[in-house]
């Protein structure tokens, strides 16, 4: 055989098994199932948010579906669109904006919730853009029992889920526990806490590494959504805390570190993520 | 002819190179708004956090808009970083006697920048890449020296544009080609270091006009 034929040859057989290999790869595309809803790599999109949601640090929904997400360091609350890309107002706790180390942000009945890593619980009215509103202030000594990391309103026990994220006291070691405040009282519903054995993990994830960062509450079911930055995981629980599903995150390259997550009523999953020196991101992703 | 003299030509071209290339791409940018996204421009200020006060789209549904930015990014990036290393090779031109001149040396100097900005994009803030890349040169045991000591400066210029290139930080890879351009020139024209034997450098150095003892 010649040099040119074996040239030729070789093109051929680059052409003919190169173009379905990139057909393949150019179609690949990673899905995931939680809360009921499918999603899909193909309708998932994410925004690069403004320099001043760096620190975005939760996200919550009140019941007109509308977005609000919160910075780590200041008690500043932002209202935003994730569909246009557009942040529709903000307002502060206090003035100037209280500082702290805030973890997460609840809506519950008109009023806004925001808690610290030290179970402080701060409760405010809504405020216009611009505005600063003033807050209740309520300890809720959960700070001792472990560091808090997430908060989220659970309508149909009137409580806000409060989300521990690394143990301070040897009972709640090797467990993955969520508070349940009940508004209704102001106090810890403490006989409805939900414990997770993190043993459980192992067989969906293949280790019991688990960090949880953010929680949300499934419309309709009343399932819990909880969401771990370190691991770049999701679980889901039932409202009694028995796990439904736990999963590496298949879209975990485009999470450098997920602190907050909320779900819409149709199904679209958000997921912020601190920027980490950079820019916030939030993602969205389109329920099938 | 004297230096002074010769200098005007490379001087004046430079400068409306410069001056050329910063109005095409502002004139674009006034034109095309929509062109923002894609220029290779302000990434510094991202790095240190200080971003926009705005949203910005990475990825929408049915494709990557990030993955189409990084390209064309890249594309513009590699064509600026090209641009900027010309006046640099110009300047190695002038500076270099004719029979000194290597011209595998130069085409080198004008590729640097293309491949430090690729890797620079790939690498982003990937400490694992980052790594990586850093194993993958050892591996290939690059065995290079250079004819001149100061062509290391022609290296390092070609790099320091190629990773401004390559972090979307274009407006600092102009400044720094400018600056190695204009202060060569500047140095190369005053023929800096050869005559020490002025009353001021006598001054300074404590010798006379006769000591060549150093």
């Amino acid at each position: 055989m010649t040099t040119s034929r074996l040239v030729s040859l070789i093109q051929l057989v680059l052409l003919v098994g190169g173009l379905p290999v990139f057909q393949a790869c150019a179609e690949a595309s990673e899905s995931f199932s939680v809360g009921g809803f499918n999603y899909d790599e193909t309708r998932f999109s994410q925004w690069k948010l403004p320099k001043s949601l760096r620190e975005i640090s939760g996200l919550a929904l009140d019941t007109r579906q509308r977005l609000f997400a919160h910075n780590d360091e200041q008690a500043i609350i932002s209202q935003v669109d994730y569909r246009e890309g557009r942040r529709v107002k903000k307002f502060t706790l206090g003035d100037p904006a209280i500082r702290g180390d805030f973890e997460g942000i609840a809506v519950a009945n008109d009023t806004f919730y925001l808690i610290d890593s030290a179970g402080a619980l701060y409760a405010a009215p809504e405020g216009e853009d611009s505005s600063s509103v003033s807050y209740r202030l309520t300890r809720t000594g959960l700070g001792e029992r472990c560091e808090i990391e997430g908060l989220e309103y659970e309508s149909a026990a009137d409580s806000l889920l409060v989300l521990c994220k690394s143990p301070r006291q040897k009972a709640l070691k090797g467990y993955v526990t969520v508070f349940r405040w009940s508004l209704e009282t102001n106090a810890l519903d403490d006989g409805k806490t939900i414990q997770l054995d993190r043993n459980a993990l192992k067989d969906s994830m293949g280790s019991r590494e688990f960090h949880p960062s953010g929680i949300t509450v499934v419309p309709g079911s009343g399932h819990l959504l909880i969401i771990a930055a370190r691991e770049r995981a999701l679980l889901e629980l039932s409202a009694d805390g028995e796990l439904i599903a736990a999963m590496e995150l298949p879209t975990a390259k485009h999470h450098r570190q997920a602190e907050g997550i909320a779900l819409t009523a149709e199904g679209d999953l958000l997921l912020a993520d601190e920027g980490g020196g950079k820019r916030g991101r939030l993602s969205v992703y389109t329920a099938e | 002819m004297r230096k002074s003299v010769r200098v005007s030509a490379p001087l004046t071209v430079i400068t409306a190179y410069y001056a050329l290339l910063v109005t095409i791409s502002s004139g674009l940018l006034a034109l095309f708004p929509d062109l923002h996204p894609y220029m290779p421009i302000g990434g510094v200020a991202e790095m240190l956090g200080d971003g926009p006060e705005e949203f910005e789209i990475v990825r929408s549904i049915g494709g990557s808009v990030k993955e189409q930015v990084y390209i064309l990014k890249l594309a513009i990036a590699v064509t600026g970083g090209m641009l900027l290393m010309a006046p640099v090779s110009w300047m190695y031109f002038i500076t270099t006697p004719i029979r000194k001149v290597d011209r595998s040396f130069a085409q080198t100097m004008m590729i640097l920048p293309v491949i430090v900005a690729g890797i620079a994009m790939i690498v982003q803030d990937s400490l694992a890449l980052a790594f990586s890349l850093a194993g993958v040169v050892a591996a290939v045991r690059f065995r290079f020296s250079l004819a001149e000591p100061a062509h290391t400066l022609y290296i390092f210029c070609a790099i320091a544009i190629g990773l401004g290139a390559g972090v979307s930080a274009l407006g600092i890879a102009t400044v720094i080609s400018m600056g190695f351009v204009y202060g060569t020139l500047v140095l190369w024209t005053l023929d800096y270091g050869a005559r020490l034997n002025s009353p001021f450098f006598s001054f300074l150095t404590s010798r006379d006009h006769q000591d060549d003892d150093l």
